[in-house]
């Protein structure tokens, strides 16, 4: 079990390096809704470290909707407030 | 543990780091959202004062924190195992690259120092210094927390029985590397 966790590390780690990446490349292209693609990575990214390292997986429904409910508030703020 | 932080007043790491992951989080969310809304004010400013950081070197300094976090889950994991050696060995290198992070966030400090632009050179700046401060002071903190339990691990004070502390540290790490997902693309990249 614990190799699986490991393996599930190693891959969301990978994934967090490719999307870090994107991000800066999207920036630094500079097209108009840039924001918008920037903002949902970093929702991705959130997420991911929340539910693999922190390992809200495993927790309560109620951890996980708290985690959810604030990359999402993270993410209109931004589009909307943008 | 599954079945413990199954339970609701169980999370990862235990209720009392994510009430101060909690506060953070929002503390550092409202930040990130007041800084847009002032952008939006003055975006000639915000503009060209974005354009003073290095996103490149911020990128990596983001990858370096991540993997640290990465790290710090695998000697959670192996400390599970009993693998105490591994465990700790893993945590040096997640403090390692803590270190690191702190180094080249220093340097950038360093060299905005030496052009004058301090806290108060405009009001990008003193959201730069504000938000990326105070995640720098949690992130000095972490490192503290971290060299302690290499050296308790090390030690042998924690095994797959007697690991909460840890566990808490590595939620508290982790902490550490969701404010920086969320401040890094408002301050660099948007």
């Amino acid at each position: 079990m614990m190799n699986k966790e490991i393996k599930l590390n190693t891959i969301v780690w990978m994934l967090l390096v490719v999307l870090i990446c994107l991000s800066t490349m999207f920036a630094e292209n500079g097209f108009k809704s840039a924001y918008i693609l920037i903002a949902g990575l970093s929702v991705v990214k959130f997420l991911s470290v929340i539910f693999q390292f922190v390992e809200v997986k495993h927790a309560h429904v109620v951890w996980k909707l708290v985690s959810i409910l604030f990359v999402v508030v993270y993410f209109l703020g931004i589009v909307i407030l943008y | 543990m599954e079945n413990q932080t199954k339970n609701i007043y169980y999370p990862p790491g235990g209720i009392l780091i994510w009430f101060i992951i909690i506060l953070e989080l929002f503390t550092f969310l409202g930040a990130g959202l007041v800084f847009v809304v002032y952008r939006k004010d003055m975006l000639q400013e915000f503009t060209a004062s974005k354009a003073m950081l290095n996103p490149i070197i911020g990128t990596v300094n983001t990858i370096v924190l991540i993997t640290s976090g990465y790290f710090m889950a695998l000697s959670v994991n192996k400390l599970r195992e009993d693998k105490l050696n591994k465990s700790a060995l893993f945590m040096l290198i997640g403090l390692v690259l803590g270190i690191a992070f702190l180094a080249i966030k220093g340097m950038e400090y360093y060299h905005k120092i030496e052009l004058g632009i301090g806290f108060n050179y405009n009001t990008f700046f003193t959201f730069y210094w504000l938000m990326t401060g105070f995640h720098f002071v949690h992130v000095l903190f972490g490192v503290g927390l971290l060299a302690y339990m290499y050296f308790a691990i090390k030690k042998g004070k924690y095994s797959s029985k007697e690991l909460f502390d840890v566990e808490a540290s590595a939620t508290y790490w982790h902490m550490c590397d969701l404010i920086w997902i969320l401040i890094f693309p408002i301050l660099y990249l948007i």
